[in-house]
């Protein structure tokens, strides 16, 4: 299985150029991105003897290698660190032989196969893409914020919000998501503080009803967050009013930022069908609008937002490309 | 599952201590229940979770598994879905070790019926997998409740000093006929393979139990009886036979959604599998549906995992009025 000669059979596949293949450089699958769902991708492949490129990006491990603790991965009954986790997944997926390379892409060709993938140094080619680069939250940028992301600053109130029991938390925030995960935290912290940089919220009516009628929810308006406060853990937040000029220090354990997330998707505009927020469009099989293409995890589903959700979507992605190139060895 | 309530319901009713209620129920654990309950009892809701053993599924016992990502393995399915089961159960989600006999699901709160007691739950996640049966045996239907039965903790004790037959090899079967080896005078025990798929304590019990008798690689081809139970029809590869008994309890497994416990109250599609939404909501507000029972492309672990997780989200949501909300990550 690790051998990649095993994938040897499919090479009546339409061939680019003979110095390409001397190269090594074609692939049968090239995955963009290393989080879950790109190295459960990788795993997938790889088992299947698809001569596999997993090209990591600069950020190895996606948005769970900066969490401290994963809780709720199926499986690990003990929890596991978000960096632990991530390096299994890369582990597995290079022991099945998909090759794991850090490495940022600078630009992608999909106008005909093989597509061709290019980073800083290297020009690759693949029979198949997988774009699993993921979506970034936007964070505020504001001082102590860095060294508590994943350790009191989160984004992700499904997974964090269980730390909370009986604790004081700061959403920073006005929109739709704002208050579901405010609300979503209610039922562990005991207060929840919506600080919006307005003074009225962005967020459907129906939303702001239950965030108004929920008696452990608090607003603070017109501020914005100037400094997140705290040595070893988070002990609250400075906020500026931005009528007034104000500061305040609110006390709080945890602070949980939703002002929007980025889908990387800047490198595939125009090549495959995006939504009006950048997100890549697929079908349930993970098929993108270009056959050939494909995309998993955050990138295409911004919704849920879980580890198994994206390694799930990795996993049918391989599998479809697996697929897409036996059809296309039939037809050649 | 079209059992006998008649003979079932009269000693079983009155011995009901209470029901327990839930907010969710979810009837199966195994990588698609589990991971549901594991994702409500971590979103604070009360969980239960209702299943017939830890290697009733298809995970069970000889399944080894090396692509579940994160856990390089090989690892042992029945140990892969103890872990996702230690980890809700570690959440406060509860575990019962019962058979579900039937539901009502449209009642408010969902009635779930087992072996042992009556569960009610605000919602219910349905994650029973699909290792059901296509064919019955000849006389199965026809006989069923006058001698035929699924349950031997319901109807074993009507067998006190008679010999009954029960076909099956997984652990539900071997419990079940040790249940049965305390009533009955024999326990004849129809194997469809040549060697048990039960854990070897339980497999080693049966073997040395005096009163159970093994029949390796034997079919049951046939029950035979006018109005009552009085014979089963056995085929080894070796011979076939007639045994006597008066009752036969049935464990086999096939490779269909397991519905029959609903009784209708779902639409299932061709195949027989349970139909979803989206949000895998089934056309009953407060049931959901992930794993096998549905119909998908692919069967693998991490795949039901994951819809255990949107059912469960799902539930949540219906739970708290918020099925109707939309977080917009995009903005």
């Amino acid at each position: 299985m690790l051998d990649f000669k095993v994938s040897q059979p499919k090479e009546t596949r339409p061939e680019p150029d003979a110095s390409q293949v001397e190269q090594g450089r074609v692939y049968d699958l090239i995955v963009l991105g290393g989080g879950p769902a790109g190295l459960t991708a990788g795993i997938y492949a790889g088992r299947a003897a698809l001569r596999t490129l997993v090209l990591a990006g600069p950020l190895a491990g996606g948005q769970v290698a900066t969490t401290e603790m994963v809780e709720n991965m199926p499986g690990f009954d003990e929890g596991i660190g978000g960096v632990e986790l991530a390096l299994r997944f890369q582990r597995q997926a290079e022991r099945f032989g998909a090759q794991v390379v850090m490495g940022a892409v600078t630009a992608v060709d999909f106008s005909a196969s093989p597509f061709t993938v290019r980073t800083y140094s290297e020009t690759y080619y693949g029979r198949t893409v997988i774009v699993a680069t993921g979506a970034v939250p936007r964070y505020l940028g504001v001082p102590g914020e860095d060294k508590f992301i994943g350790r009191g600053v989160s984004t992700c109130a499904t997974c964090d919000g269980f730390f909370y029991r009986g604790k004081r938390v700061v959403v920073v925030g006005g929109g739709d998501s704002a208050l579901d995960e405010g609300l979503f935290l209610t039922r562990f912290a005991r207060e929840v503080i919506v600080v919006h940089r307005r003074d009225q919220l962005r967020a459907t009516h129906i939303y702001q009803e239950r965030a108004f009628a929920n008696p452990k929810m608090r607003f603070v308006w017109d501020s914005v967050v100037e400094e997140i406060l705290g040595e070893q853990v988070v002990t609250g937040v400075r906020v500026r009013n931005v009528k007034s000029g104000q500061t305040t220090v609110i006390a709080a354990d945890g602070v949980f930022i939703y002002v929007g997330m980025k889908p990387e998707t800047q490198w595939v505009a125009g090549q495959i069908e995006l939504d009006e927020w950048g997100y890549v469009v697929t079908d349930r099989r993970q098929h993108t609008s270009k056959p050939g293409i494909f995309a998993a995890g955050d990138v295409q589903s911004p919704d849920l937002r879980q580890v198994v959700i994206a390694a799930a979507s990795g996993a049918v992605a391989a599998i479809e490309a697996d697929r897409f190139l036996a059809a296309q060895a039939k037809t050649v | 599952m079209g059992l006998d309530f008649v003979t079932l319901a009269a000693p079983v009713s009155g011995a009901f201590p209470g029901t327990e209620q839930y907010d969710v129920i979810v009837i199966g654990g195994g990588p698609a229940g589990a991971t549901a309950a594991l994702y409500t009892a971590r979103a604070g809701l009360k969980t239960l979770v209702l299943d017939k053993g830890l290697t009733a599924g298809a995970l069970g016992l000889a399944t080894v598994i090396v692509n579940y990502p994160g856990v390089p393995g090989p690892i042992r399915g029945d140990e892969l879905v103890g872990r996702m089961r230690d980890q809700a159960a570690a959440f406060g989600a509860r575990f019962v070790t019962d058979k579900v006999l039937r539901a009502d699901l449209r009642a408010d709160p969902k009635q779930v019926w087992g072996t042992q007691a009556m569960y009610q739950g605000r919602a219910v996640i349905i994650a029973t997998g699909a290792l059901g049966r296509t064919h019955r045996i000849a006389g199965e239907e026809r006989l069923l409740g006058r001698g035929v039965s699924y349950c031997a903790t319901c109807d074993g004790a009507f067998f006190r000093g008679r010999e009954v037959a029960v076909a099956g090899n997984n652990d539900e079967a071997v419990e079940e006929a040790l249940v049965l080896a305390r009533f009955a005078s024999r326990v004849h025990f129809l194997s469809p393979t040549s060697d048990l798929r039960a854990v070897p304590a339980l497999a080693g019990e049966l073997t040395a139990h005096s009163r159970v008798t093994l029949y390796p690689a034997t079919a049951a081809r046939e029950i035979v009886g006018d109005t009552q139970v009085e014979a089963v029809r056995v085929a080894s590869p070796q011979e076939e036979q007639t045994i006597p008994v008066s009752g036969v309890f049935i464990y086999l497994q096939g490779n269909v959604p397991v519905t029959d416990f609903l009784e209708d109250q779902l639409p299932t599609s061709e195949g027989g599998c349970l139909v979803v939404d989206e949000n895998f909501q089934t056309t009953i507000p407060g049931v959901f549906a992930a794993g096998d029972v549905l119909c998908k492309h692919l069967k693998q672990i991490v795949i039901a995992a994951a819809e255990g997780v949107r059912a469960a989200t799902a539930a949540d949501r219906y739970l708290h009025g918020r099925e109707q909300l939309r977080p917009d990550w995009s903005r």
